[in-house]
């Protein structure tokens, strides 16, 4: 079985188009980053500390009888999300200056007070502290800024500088177009979407890797193919030539990341939603964006 | 003819001892000396898989200083009293230092021999300028020691609950991690452990007016403590005063054991035994305030007031409070464990109940299950025979990795099955590397042993830097990553490790077997 049989694609050709396309994107991430820093942006509460309780009703409930109870009892600022298929009810509040320890007691009297004849188990709580939250996105800047030191260092050592800074531009353009994709969708980002960015950067590298040791072999290997070409038709036949192998690995790699998004559970939906989108972008922008900007780069070295 | 044995007994051993390594974890009634055999390592569930707390505690030790340098003031003002060089409003408490007037300051032998007390008897405390106040380093080893000594007096508490594998560690400057899987009864399991249990003995006031206190008018030296009693039946706190002189008469510190006894009503009561300084002490207080009452105070709660009826110099001593079972064993496992050195604070309180953690682990395996089943699947679809083979080496990756995952004693969290099911998929890349090769060289017309060969040759420098970029940035996640995210970061970088062996050698020696089987003129790929 082959889906892809000796392609004779020009990508290279194609990168008006996706340089206007990944531009879209990456500004878009760079408007969800403002609004990080603002802090009008959807963050999780493991960044903005605040609580999130899950409640398990014990009858059917819904969401405008909680939210009844809690805003005469003055909790205006609560998200309430009702887990589909269950009586569950998770409650969400943004760091309150008073004291989240009372805060949360108050919640759960409130509640069982008015539902003694549905009474709530709960299933799971967190509070957390804002100063936590502070810790943790200054952890994961670090996290993913020496990940890209560290790439460009690899890179460079193994293949050429050239190569090394190609790859990591193309690593900041796909963390910024999934933020970008986060942002158009308006989903929230949690310490676990922040995991599977920086799981889609090391996947991304890795595709980067194997197209760019293509071109290598390509250009050291003084064959007839790439004796009367120039570099751009070098790197349009190395990325023709690995066509099928991405084509497959982002496959399979998709497969279990939608078994992951339907199957995963509500825990992990974020996260799946995150490696979902970040697996096709790291693939695209392996040959649409990465390459390209290695020839580009190149000529400006040369001429 | 291409020698097999060794690779192929290898790959035998190896998958032998996972097996071997995995069925403690999985299988709960596995025989002792076969546990022993693999030194007891078992894989356990993190707390979000069967439920439990995880909590950041923040050691308020600005607190603790204030308390001391407290104490201190309260001895140094005794000091120039009883050597008549000054008086005590001479000396004004400033929470963070102690202020001298000017008129003790111009006082130079006053002066000198405040230097010299403060020499010999309190050496952390300095006289700079107008103000006695902390030497920065006596200052930071105090801190430090109050951090330490809080992990110290909670992992014995923890240890009271009897779990398995709960995790206590310091972080930062004054932030304690508290890890507790399991944990049946969370509300109390966290009240004891952040409980200060700071014993104290003062006495009543019973010479002030306690009415003229209640309306403002509270004696110096003096303080309203309260004795909070609970109705079960009516469900309602009520709080009684007390008018208690500040002065700490003894403190937690010299109590030597402490358990739960019954009294002549049957009702439940902390005993308390001393050690040799605290009984010698404790009668000596016993003695001279005979007839008054000693109020027993803990952490800013009178627990009971007793009229000390006469000396007490055995040593020994109890605690009644009308205490409910429980609450009389939290207190004296909190009294045995000691006082924590400076009060703490929850900052992040995570608490997964069992529930949640049962549907996790169902979603999780379902999950990975499936999604095992569509990459098969399709890499048969797609690679036929040789399909199959990377098959292989996908299910000796999970196989490996479980392995791995129980002789470390790894912890298993939701994100951390999200690294398996990952693996799962990111797995076959280094084989559809290598077949992608094999075919092209097919193509060309090449011979099936030579393609073969020639096809993982030529992948091995890309399977090897794709999977070192991808081992850097795994590395850097569980550097800089915190509970659930560092579970995720092991999976993914031991899948990265184990995936490489599977790849290069796992699937090749299937190959080899196969060409040296027979003559192979054409390869089901």
């Amino acid at each position: 079985m082959e889906f892809i049989k000796n392609t004779h694609y020009n990508f290279i050709a194609k990168r008006k188009y996706s340089f206007v396309l990944s531009s879209i994107l990456v500004i878009f991430g760079i408007i969800e980053i403002i609004t990080m820093i603002a802090g009008t942006a959807k963050i999780g509460i493991d960044f903005t500390g605040g609580l999130s309780m899950e409640l398990a009703f014990k009858h059917k409930i819904s969401i405008s009888s909680v939210r009844k109870i809690l805003i005469p009892a003055g909790f205006k600022d609560v998200k309430l999300v009702k887990i589909k298929g269950k009586n569950d009810i998770i409650i969400q509040t943004k760091a309150a200056a008073k004291d989240l320890n009372a805060y949360t007691a108050e919640i759960k009297q409130v509640i069982k007070k008015s539902f003694e004849k549905n009474p709530p188990k709960v299933v799971s709580s967190e509070m957390i502290g804002p100063s936590v939250g502070k810790k943790l996105s200054r952890d994961a800047v670090i996290a993913i800024i020496i990940s890209i030191i560290a790439i460009i260092l690899y890179i460079t050592w193994r293949f050429e500088f050239r190569f090394g800074l190609a790859a990591a531009i193309g690593l900041a353009h796909d963390v910024l177009a999934l933020l970008g994709v986060i942002f158009i969708f308006q989903k929230e980002i949690t310490l676990l979407v922040i995991t599977a960015v920086l799981t889609v950067a090391g996947y991304s590298l890795t595709d980067k890797v194997v197209v760019f040791d293509r071109i290598r072999e390509n250009l050291k290997t003084e064959t007839e193919k790439s004796k009367h070409i120039d570099l751009k038709g070098l790197v349009n036949i190395s990325i023709n030539e690995v066509l099928t192998r991405t084509v497959v690995t982002s496959l399979t790699v998709i497969l279990v990341v939608l078994s992951l998004f339907f199957l995963g559970g509500i825990v992990l939906h974020g996260f799946a939603f995150t490696l979902l989108f970040g697996v096709l972008i790291g693939t695209y922008s392996s040959i649409f964006i990465a390459s390209p900007i290695m020839v580009i780069l190149n000529e400006k070295h040369y001429k | 003819m291409k020698p097999v044995k060794t690779r192929v007994i290898l790959i035998a051993v190896f998958i032998f001892i996972s097996f071997f390594s995995i069925i403690p974890s999985i299988y709960p009634n596995t025989p002792g000396w076969w546990k022993a055999v693999i030194g007891n390592a078992e894989m356990h569930l993190g707390l979000d898989l069967q439920g439990g707390v995880y909590l950041v505690e923040k050691v308020e030790v600005d607190k603790a200083v204030k308390e001391k340098l407290y104490k201190d003031y309260s001895d140094i003002k005794s000091f120039i009293k009883t050597k008549n060089i000054g008086k005590g409003k001479d000396l004004t408490f400033k929470d963070e230092y102690i202020a001298l007037s000017g008129n003790l300051l111009k006082n130079k032998p006053a002066v000198s021999s405040l230097k010299n007390y403060l020499k010999n008897h309190h050496i952390s405390l300095q006289l700079s300028g107008d103000i006695i106040n902390f030497k920065p380093s006596a200052l930071a080893l105090y801190k430090k020691e109050a951090v330490g000594g809080a992990v110290e007096v909670m992992r014995n508490r923890i240890d009271q609950f009897g779990l398995v594998a709960p995790k206590i560690a310091r972080q930062g400057k004054d932030l304690i991690v508290v890890e507790m899987p399991g944990v049946k009864n969370v509300k109390q399991a966290i009240k004891l452990i952040g409980k200060t249990a700071r014993l104290t003995f003062k006495l009543v006031d019973d010479k002030h007016n306690l009415m003229d206190a209640l309306n403002g008018k509270v004696p110096k030296g003096d303080e309203i403590l309260y004795h909070i009693t609970y109705n079960k039946y009516t469900h309602k706190t009520a709080k009684r005063p007390y008018l208690i002189q500040k002065a700490v008469l003894m403190d937690g510190a010299a109590i030597s054991s402490a358990n739960v006894q019954m009294n002549r009503y049957n009702q439940p009561v902390v005993g308390v035994s001393l050690n040799s300084a605290g009984a010698k002490q404790f009668g000596n207080i016993t003695t001279k305030y005979t007839g008054e009452r000693l109020a027993i105070i803990l952490d800013n709660n009178v627990i009971s007031a007793p009229v000390i009826e006469e000396p007490i110099l055995g040593g020994n001593a109890s605690i009644s409070g009308r205490f409910t079972m429980a609450q009389a064993n939290n207190l004296a496992i909190a009294l045995r464990s000691g006082a924590l050195p400076a009060p703490v604070k929850i900052i992040q309180n995570n608490t997964v109940g069992p529930t949640l953690g049962a549907d996790s682990i169902h979603d999780g395996i379902l999950a990975a299950i499936v999604g095992t089943i569509l990459v098969i699947g399709f890499m048969i679809f797609y690679y036929k025979l040789s399909g199959l083979i990377a098959d292989f080496a996908l299910i000796e990756n999970v196989l490996f990795l479980m392995a791995a995952l129980s002789l470390f004693g790894a912890t298993l969290t939701l994100p951390g099955i999200a690294g398996i099911i990952l693996t799962i998929g990111m797995s076959v890349d280094s084989n559809v590397l290598i077949f992608e090769r094999i075919r092209e060289e097919l193509r060309e017309g090449k011979p099936v042993v030579i393609a073969v060969e020639n096809g993982y040759n030529k992948a091995f420098f890309t399977i090897l830097d794709s999977h070192v970029t991808a081992l850097i940035t795994a590395a850097v996640l569980f550097y800089f990553g915190s509970g659930p995210v560092k579970g995720f970061a092991v999976t993914l970088s031991l899948g990265i490790m184990i995936n490489l062996f599977t790849s290069l050698v796992g699937t090749k020696v299937i190959f080899d077997m196969i060409s040296n089987k027979k003559e192979l003129n054409k390869l089901s790929i």
